[in-house]
């Protein structure tokens, strides 16, 4: 019961949905059309879900005093503040704005840009031409990083060309083989949930 | 200890502030090196172009903010093209953040005389992934019930005949790839496929390599790629602006990276041999 | 200097600190602010989807929206060890939902269209590397053993060919993510010459 009635939905549901595409009949159409509207409001509660756990973790970190559990109530009191003034005023209210403009969006850059150092520092360490398929990845991402800069073109006239060849031919080439060939993979596991082989979605033990 | 041994030992440190100062010195004095245009810009900027008056496009924000110095260029390129052409802009968005950004993006225009219900409206964020896409194109008001600014759609005009997908002239997604959501692999599956609405992916440089077999097959209408894309738009429009603004110091990134490279493996290949007979 | 700029300045020092100080307390207390401001942000998106298309559809007496509330509501469960298996139908429904719509339109998307687009004519050699290019990579995945990634016999030249267009593949994105990474990086050093520097721009 505990795992049979989940299996029964996903079959049912997984089938009916893949056909309603397919197959142009009412009896069908009108249902799956139903279950897609409500996955707006399963997947929002999911969200809630999610951010209760996190609010679990750092409330355990407090109560145990563990590690730098100071910077679990900066969260735990942030994090409040920001669902009760967004939910009070609403998200186009201007301190709701000037906290997600300043705060997040800074921050969001910030560790983007963080990341783009370590790239500088992961190209002078690690991207070495060990075998010809790393010279091959390294040349033709070297080719395409010129191309798609002015300084390509001024350092020698045919790198936009030779760039765009790149991307056009070998690159889309073997980007639609993996699509294809990665295609495949996805609609087989898609099968597996709709016949109820693939469980991994029930939890462990399934 | 040779140099190329000290080399590789050097203090990441040194090679960050390295960076640091070769993307600031064209940012204080820009080169203004000249920049060709893409046929996939060309292609997208002749689509908008041949739209007519009024015809309505929705644009789906689904990047974050982190992606913002990327894609608020190609944004503020294409919102600055659909305005000139008096289209009426629909903005949405899968992920939860994309709503603010949209708004943020929409801002400029509106101190400019754009009115907001009469010119563009900010639909919000719509939940359920790839299958409240689908509930989307299908029924709009089944997914979302108000606008960013809590308005009942039924009550604004510029919803009055607009239900479907199908409603619009033309769908653009700006899009980073964010995990789980409107991938742009998701809109395709969902719209232009489905319905055969004209479409454009409008998309960070990460992206653009993985979504070219769409744009070869025809599957879409254009694809925008990178800050490239943005700056060359811009050039479309004859209105350089932060796109363009950066493409000096991006060059200058590039090179660094590249040098890095080169760098790296001539000290790699250097020290091989006496790896080999074990003298490092 | 205005408060706005005040507030992203003291973030953006306060996460840049970690490249120079590894883990230290504003690095620390700048990321949790920055996790907490992001998740409750998602957290009020969702109240106001739930607010419009469940709560609202209620009062007005579509009692149909009762199933995904319910369905949503048994997420819960997972807190509680005893009930915790009361998540699996919501979950289900969710996965079920989400392969079947990724199913129907994969066939197309990843699969129809893209095998019949590259069926190009063979009148000149971009074509015909195109076309080369795809048939190899789909034979390295197809051909290639499980396990030791090894082909027997003469195909291994056809799929040490799709490697060797997989790896330009990969290198083409590699090439476009740095270019994605340093504009943020651009962005940002822009952001401290402009506004901390006060060295025009």
């Amino acid at each position: 019961m505990r795992t049979g009635l989940a299996l029964v939905i996903a079959v049912v549901v997984g089938i009916g949905m893949t056909l309603d595409y397919f197959v142009k009949l009412p009896a069908l159409n009108n249902p799956m059309a139903e279950v897609r509207n409500w996955m707006p409001i399963v997947t929002s509660f999911a969200v809630i879900v999610g951010a209760a756990g996190l609010l679990n973790v750092h409330r355990r970190n407090i109560q145990r005093k563990r590690g730098a559990w100071y910077n679990s109530v900066v969260l735990w009191v942030v994090m409040m503040w920001t669902i009760v003034w967004g939910i009070s005023f609403g998200t186009a209210d201007k301190t709701y704005t000037f906290v997600f403009d300043n705060v997040l969006t800074s921050s969001s850059t910030t560790l983007s840009a963080v990341g783009a150092l370590y790239l500088g520092s992961s190209a002078f360490r690690a991207f070495k031409a060990t075998n010809v398929n790393a010279a091959v990845l390294l040349a033709s991402g070297a080719v395409v990083m010129l191309a798609q800069v002015p300084i390509g073109e001024a350092i020698y006239g045919g790198i936009p060309a030779i760039g765009d060849w790149i991307m056009n031919i070998l690159n889309t080439a073997g980007q639609r083989g993996i699509m294809i060939a990665s295609g495949i993979g996805f609609m087989t596991v898609c099968v597996r949930i709709m016949l109820g082989y693939n469980r991994s979605y029930l939890g462990s033990g399934q | 200890m040779n140099f190329w041994t000290k080399m590789q030992g050097v203090d990441a440190r040194i090679i960050y502030i390295l960076m640091m100062v070769a993307i600031a010195i064209p940012l204080v004095k820009p080169i203004g090196l000249p920049m060709r245009i893409m046929p996939t810009t060309l292609q997208v900027f002749e689509f908008i172009e041949k739209l007519p008056s009024g015809s309505k496009v929705y644009i789906s924000f689904d990047y974050g903010p982190g992606q913002g110095p990327e894609l608020n260029p190609m944004s503020t390129a294409v919102l600055n093209h659909l305005f000139k052409k008096g289209l009426k802009v629909y903005a949405m968005a899968s992920i939860t953040e994309g709503p603010m950004v949209a708004q943020s993006m929409l801002a400029p225009f509106e101190q400019q005389g754009k009115v907001y219900g009469k010119d563009f409206v900010n639909l919000g964020f719509f939940a359920g992934g790839e299958a409240g896409l689908a509930a989307l194109c299908q029924d709009i008001r089944k997914v979302i019930a108000r606008d960013f600014k809590g308005t009942p759609l039924d009550q604004l005009e510029m919803m009055k005949d607009i239900n479907k997908i199908t409603d619009f002239a033309l769908g653009v997604t700006v899009n980073s790839g964010p995990g789980g959501y409107g991938t742009p692999e998701v809109w395709v599956r969902q719209v232009p496929i489905v319905y055969k609405t004209p479409f454009v992916l409008a998309l960070n440089a990460v992206m653009t390599p993985s979504s070219l077999p769409f744009l070869q097959a025809k599957q879409i209408t254009g694809l925008l790629g990178g800050l490239r894309a943005a700056a060359e738009y811009e050039l479309c429009l004859k209105q350089p602006g932060m796109g363009a603004a950066l493409m000096d110091a991006q060059s200058a990134a590039h090179v660094v990276i590249i040098a890095f490279i080169i760098l790296g493996n001539i000290a790699y290949f250097s020290l091989r041999p006496k790896r080999r007979s074990g003298g490092i | 200097m205005d408060t706005a700029t005040i507030v992203s300045t003291i973030f953006t020092f306060a996460l840049f600190s970690f490249i120079f100080w590894k883990d230290n307390p504003a690095y620390n207390i700048a990321e949790h602010i920055f996790v907490a401001v992001g998740a409750g942000h998602a957290v009020v998106a969702s109240y106001f989807v739930l607010k419009g298309s469940g709560w609202d559809q209620l009062a007005k007496g579509n009692m149909g929206v009762l199933i995904p509330v319910v369905l949503g509501l048994l997420l819960f469960a997972r807190y509680f060890k005893g009930i915790s298996w009361l998540t699996r139908p919501s979950v289900a429904i969710v996965v079920a939902c989400g392969a079947g719509l990724g199913l129907r339109g994969s066939i197309r998307a990843d699969f129809l269209d893209q095998i019949r687009a590259s069926f190009l004519p063979l009148t000149n050699l971009n074509n015909i590397i195109f076309i080369l290019g795809v048939v190899s990579v789909i034979t390295y995945f197809f051909f290639t053993q499980h396990y030791t990634r090894i082909t027997k016999g003469r195909l291994s030249v056809v799929t040490d060919l799709g490697q060797y267009f997989m790896m330009v593949a990969f290198g083409a994105s590699f090439g476009q993510a740095c270019m994605g990474r340093l504009s943020t990086l651009i962005d940002k050093v822009s952001f401290l010459l402009k506004t901390v520097l006060r060295i025009g721009v």
